[in-house]
């Protein structure tokens, strides 16, 4: 758990920042999440095959050299 | 679209590897999913920190600061920015984009995603310890220099 907190200590922070900035300005503070939000939903959606892929890559590569 | 293109193409070579061998397809699914929970704290706060800036600073600053207009002087403050940074290649390319919807310019652009990924002011003493303090230094100097000349050549090819 401690270690779960620090590992993500520079997120948290950037999240008390976020609501910081939402107590301040709500009219930025709402701009800030609907940006993070888009971005967000855009690399949720592209970068889970980028991952597989490259760990696949190298398994491919030998699974080609075998059969061929 | 190009999403669909990435997960057909994910899914069929995942297929192919799963017909071949079982045991190792299973193992490459765990280490993606580690080598992607490794970069997610640094992942999830990058992106928060930049959706933060996108809001706080007008389309107008940014594009005063890092736009097209910026010229060199843009070019040298987009390199410094990433020189200083670390930020994993994935997440600066995103953010480029991100950027640039927001106002910066190619050129500069250009030059703070070659400088985010050869520059390393933050990794220079990890780095000396390997390859020695001349060789650290003479390669960040020469790749903060061809940052600059990255950038010249997307000024001449993007317009």
């Amino acid at each position: 758990m401690r270690a779960l907190l620090k590992r993500y200590r520079f997120f948290l922070l950037t999240l008390i920042v976020l609501a910081v900035l939402y107590a301040v300005n709500r009219a930025m503070g709402a701009k800030a999440v609907s940006v993070i939000g888009f971005s967000f939903k855009e690399m949720l959606l592209v970068i889970p095959p980028i991952f597989l892929n490259s760990r696949l890559k190298t398994l491919l590569c030998f699974a080609i050299s075998l059969s061929s | 679209m190009f999403t669909w293109v990435l997960y057909a193409c994910c899914l069929l070579v995942a297929v192919f590897s799963w017909r071949k061998d079982k045991r190792k397809t299973k193992q490459a699914l765990i280490k993606a999913w580690k080598a992607f929970e490794n970069i997610l704290p640094q992942f999830l706060g990058v992106l928060v920190l930049i959706g933060i800036m996108l809001a706080v600073l007008k389309p107008e600053t940014i594009s005063a600061l890092l736009g097209r207009k910026s010229g060199w002087l843009g070019v040298g403050l987009a390199s410094v920015i990433g020189a200083v940074t670390l930020i994993p290649g994935f997440v600066a390319f995103p953010l480029a984009a991100m950027l640039m919807r927001g106002g910066a310019g190619a050129m500069q652009m250009g030059a703070f995603v070659s400088t985010l990924m050869m520059v390393g002011v933050v990794t220079m003493p990890v780095e000396i310890k390997y390859f020695g303090r001349r060789m650290t230094l003479l390669r960040n100097g020469l790749a903060f220099v061809f940052s600059f000349f990255v950038a010249w050549v997307i000024g001449v090819v993007v317009r």
